[in-house]
């Protein structure tokens, strides 16, 4: 094998990853982006409209509401499946517990679960004719007892955001436990035979150790949690009202049951540049934080 | 270096999987059409039964006409199918709505008019309503080979019966049975509205047609009347009357069709707001003697309706033809014949016998059917019917007032406001009023 | 390998138990609610929700197989999720270990790039990626499904690779350039092997992605010898008439494999790492 100088091997070893993604991904976007000017009227597009897309989609308050809702995806997904992830990563790499490997398989299977089956189910026991409900009526002898969350505006969210908690903290968790293994075992015995708490051994060895993944993982938080469809859509569709509607599900209405492309896209860009906000903000603190552990 | 050699055999084998792969339109050297389908159907759904009698039946006495179908539902058939038809490569056959739903296709100049296909002698044979015009051209775009009711209130008789009640002659007297009902611990009214669409669709066009009659709506579409006038608004106070008064099960806006079916089926509620092609469901899933006691009928009389005991129906999907056709002879003859066959007297026969209600005339008398088939059969012959008002309007509209009405019936929301919300979308955004 | 500590206080094991404990049982019931469904006919799953079936049946299975073409669709979904997740692996590692390891300043640029396509939803793109397909021929090709799903694993795989790679001391690299190595081959007999965790994890996670994708498969190829698994269970999911039988069958076939292939990567993740290759 004749050797490839270095500027070479850095091209041989990029580039077939960098054409299959500016192919497939980046160039359908550029298009979206173009799109996400033009106006659209009877399926067909007649004209550019500047902003006009741009200014309706921000007015509107169904897609306000369903900005909030992102928020507050990303917020259980970034404060709560995070630390849990690596709390039960953690838990599991140093054997707390017997029977490491079935609790291990146990918190991976929500995500193996179709989002169909786990709304089909929740339905089964929290909707007017679920078995939480129906046993809730018979204790309490009132026949016109409901879930009342369901149906709150400002509450709704809850019993998704629940779910999501349940259904992807796995995800981090199998990122962070394949990242442990980094960490050579001899540093928490050493650790422990100077007598070093559990507690210490999580703020000082492990932490700064998955500092670089912690913030590789909020980054798929924050994009996964303002893209998020599945889930949502299986579960309430965006309803009551439009109490639970995602800016994905608006991106989808607008695109396939308006078929309005110029609105669809421009609610892609919108999603898009608000991620890089975000995340840019995450790497500011992430910077901040490395400072402060070195 | 095994890894290597394993990765590279795994690449062998993709490369050759993917040369292979992909099938492509044969050529017709033996005399055989192929042509490719794309269709809202869904074959293993007892539903469709019928459908897929009919493809055997075709398949055996036309050799030489060959159907690539693809199936798909809901959300996603019409997702695909805008892809399909922003690049205008759409299928040879598909399906397809007259109205709005799929204005996608046959508003943009890729479904065939077939108006020119069509003799007198071939429509005199179908239920007059077949041939209704279609999309804002007034053609003939596609064949229904059925249609669909989307207003029944199916009424459990054994529990009335036993309350001493009669299915109520007005909606006052259906206000007054409630305490009754309530007393004797069932729910009166099921209805499953999670899905907002379902008050719209199984209610208020019903509602609107008896305040205003068949000809209103066509008036407010194009704006020569408006929907802040009295047979809109009063419709709509017709919901929010039944919704505070309690005639809805608790949760009418949590329940998902089926479960709503699974409260009436459970014979913890009286009545059943739903469509007509529950129907095969039910002969599926309850008992007999339960089936006998199910009377189907309609909304009872309103104070200043002007048509009387209307249900609502629309052509169901039907078949339509790629434009592209015209320019093959052949092809064009065999998609003809594949959707007349269907929709005419031997496919319409054959679906008749597996419970459908054909747009073709049938005596359907002398068909066996099972109990609640009948009773749709009857439902059918006996209720005049009207519009359905999603068909009609543009979709985003109509969402917009689907979840008016849904925050309306959880207690936001008042019928003047809507109205005049609604009239305001319409008259700045809706094709009917261009 | 055992090194559970006896110094955990019991507070905690007991804690930690009580919240495995939970979270096995919140996991399995709806498991166990599909699996036994499946062998109930949809009026029974109307009427009695939770009992167990009154007669099995392998009615659901016997249809699902029968209508929704599923072998095929079950080997499709092997094919298009293998081939993609085999090679999403490797071009990311190859990227990771290109973005890391070589100093170049054009890395950030190129890395901000890849990151840009984690925010990107199926949604924004299906439509041009539809158009460019057909005018491109590959519309209906193994190789079109396969494409995109390598594009759309490639930013979560890159990630992941380059958080890991950077981790790699540079001594290890350095060393074998001094014996004389040249990069690619560092690539494949270092960084390779080095990587199995992280490899384990993006295999996992690349894999269920692509399992259960739907909606480009389905925009992007026609007809049932190109489908997958998730195309034909959504062909039951019935717009009119939900089918619930059917569809449990048709997920229980779905699901299964994704146990599979976690319990056998779940080894990789956990035993397969060489800890002395990273001792300093």
């Amino acid at each position: 094998m004749p050797r490839l100088n270095k500027r070479a091997s850095y091209l041989t070893l990029l580039l077939p990853a960098f054409i299959i993604y500016i192919g497939i991904i980046i160039f359908p976007i550029l298009v979206s982006f173009g799109l996400s000017f033009t106006e659209w009227k009877r399926f067909k597009m007649t004209g550019f409209n500047g902003l006009d897309n741009y200014i309706s989609i921000l007015t509107d308050p169904v897609f306000q509401r369903s900005l909030w809702n992102n928020v507050q995806i990303m917020l259980i997904s970034v404060l709560g499946q995070i630390p849990l992830g690596i709390i039960l990563a953690y838990l599991l790499h140093r054997k707390w517990v017997r029977g490491t490997k079935f609790f291990e398989f146990m918190i991976f299977l929500p995500v193996t679960i179709s989002s169909v089956v786990i709304a089909l189910l929740w339905n089964r026991v929290f909707s007017p004719v679920g078995i939480y409900t129906t046993f809730v009526r018979m204790i309490t002898h009132n026949p016109d007892y409901v879930v009342k969350i369901f149906e709150s505006e400002k509450f709704a969210m809850i019993p998704v955001l629940l779910v999501l908690l349940w259904q992807y903290t796995s995800l981090y968790m199998v990122i962070f436990l394949a990242n442990l293994q980094r960490i050579p075992s001899s540093v928490f015995e050493a650790a422990l035979i100077d007598g070093a708490k559990e507690s210490t051994i999580i703020w000082k060895i492990v932490l700064p150790a998955l500092s670089t993944v912690i913030f590789t993982c909020s980054v798929l938080a924050i994009s996964g949690s303002l893209k998020s469809f599945d889930l949502v859509y299986a579960m309430t569709a965006g309803g009551p009202v439009n109490y639970t509607y995602v800016m994905a599900l608006y991106l989808y209405q607008h695109t396939f049951t308006f078929h309005n492309y110029g609105k669809g896209s421009a609610v892609s860009i919108i999603i898009v540049l608000l991620s890089v906000g975000l995340i840019s903000l995450v790497r500011g603190i992430y910077d901040k934080a490395q400072k402060k552990f070195e | 270096m095994k890894k290597t050699a394993l990765f590279a055999l795994v690449l062998v084998l993709a490369m050759t999987f993917v040369s292979a792969a992909g099938t492509k339109e044969q050529s017709s050297d033996d005399g055989t059409v192929t042509l490719t389908a794309y269709m809202q159907i869904d074959p293993a759904n007892d539903q469709y039964a019928g459908h897929n009698a009919v493809m055997a039946a075709f398949e055996e006495k036309y050799p030489n006409i060959k159907l690539d179908i693809e199936y798909a539902s809901g959300e996603a058939f019409h997702q695909k199918f805008q892809s399909m038809a922003a690049s205008k490569q759409i299928p040879d056959i598909y399906t397809c709505y007259g109205g709005a739903r799929t204005a996608y296709v046959t508003e943009t100049g890729l479904t065939l008019d077939l108006t020119p296909y069509l003799d007198d002698a071939f429509k005199s044979q179908f239920a007059s309503a077949t041939w209704n015009p279609q999309g804002s051209a007034g053609v003939i775009y596609m064949i229904p080979p059925a249609f669909s009711v989307c207003h029944t209130i199916y009424a459990n008789t054994a529990i009335l019966d036993k309350l001493g009640l009669e299915y109520p002659k007005t909606f006052d007297e259906w206000l007054s049975q409630i305490p009754t009902i309530r007393a004797a611990g069932y729910y009166p009214v099921s209805m499953g509205n999670k899905d907002p669409w379902v008050v719209n669709s199984w209610l208020l066009g019903t509602l609107i047609e008896r305040f205003g009659g068949k000809e209103w709506i066509m008036k407010a579409a194009k704006g020569e009347a408006s929907f802040t006038d009295e047979p809109f608004v009063k419709a709509l106070d017709v919901i929010k009357q039944m919704s505070d008064a309690g005639l809805f099960s608790p949760g009418v806006n949590q329940m998902s069709n089926s479960e709503a079916d699974q409260e009436f089926y459970q014979q913890k509620s009286v009545y059943l707001i739903d469509a007509g092609w529950r129907t095969s469901a039910m002969d599926a899933a309850l008992p007999a003697d339960q089936r006998e006691a199910i009377k189907m009928t309609v909304f009872p009389a309103l104070d200043g309706e002007v048509t009387h005991n209307t249900s609502s129906a629309v052509a169901s999907e039907g078949f339509a033809l790629s434009k592209a056709l015209e320019k093959d002879k052949a092809k064009l003859d065999a998609a003809l014949t594949f959707i007349k066959f269907y929709t005419g007297t031997e496919g319409a026969t054959i679906r008749a016998e597996h419970g459908d209600v054909p747009s073709y005339n049938l005596d359907l008398s002398k068909v066996n059917l099972d109990v609640m088939q009948k009773k749709f059969v009857e439902f059918s012959a006996e209720y005049p019917m009207g519009y359905v008002f999603d068909s009609i309007m543009d979709g985003e509209g109509v969402t917009m007032l689907n979840t008016d009405l849904q925050a309306m019936m959880m207690g936001n929301g008042d019928p003047k406001q809507i109205a005049a919300d609604y009239e305001a979308w319409v008259a700045a955004n809706d094709s009917n009023r261009d | 390998m055992d090194h559970r500590m006896k110094t955990i206080s019991h507070g905690w094991t007991v804690t930690a138990y009580i919240f495995l404990i939970i979270f096995t049982l919140i996991t399995v019931l709806p498991v166990l609610w599909m699996l036994y469904s499946s062998f109930k006919p949809m009026g029974e799953i109307m009427m009695h929700p939770l009992r167990l079936p009154s007669a099995p049946t392998l009615a659901n299975y016997r249809k699902a197989f029968e209508y929704g073409n599923l072998v095929v669709s079950f080997l499709n979904s092997v094919f298009y999720s293998g081939i993609s997740t085999v090679s999403t692996v490797l071009l990311a590692l190859g990227a990771g270990f290109a973005l890391t390891k070589f100093g170049y300043k054009s890395s950030k640029v190129y890395f901000g790039f890849f990151t840009l396509g984690l925010l990107i939803t199926v949604n924004s793109v299906i439509t041009p990626l539809f158009i460019m397909e057909t005018s491109t021929g590959l519309y209906n090709t193994r190789l079109g499904v396969v494409l995109p799903y390598i594009a759309f694993g490639l930013p979560m795989a890159i990630l992941l690779s380059t958080s890991y790679i950077r981790g790699i001391p540079d001594a290890l690299i350095e060393a074998a350039v001094i014996d004389g190595a040249d990069y690619v081959q560092i690539f494949w007999k270092i960084i390779l092997i080095v990587s199995t965790p992280v490899m384990a994890t993006m295999a996992i996670l690349t894999f269920l992605g692509n399992w259960n994708e739907f909606l480009m498969v389905f925009t992007l190829t026609s007809g049932d010898n190109m489908r997958s698994l998730p195309v034909s269970i959504n062909s039951f999911a019935g717009r009119l008439n939900e089918d619930y039988g059917l569809q449990f069958a048709a997920l229980v076939v779905g699901t299964v494999p994704m146990f599979i292939l976690y319990l056998v990567a779940h080894e990789s993740v956990i035993k397969g790492f060489g800890e002395g290759a990273l001792k300093e």
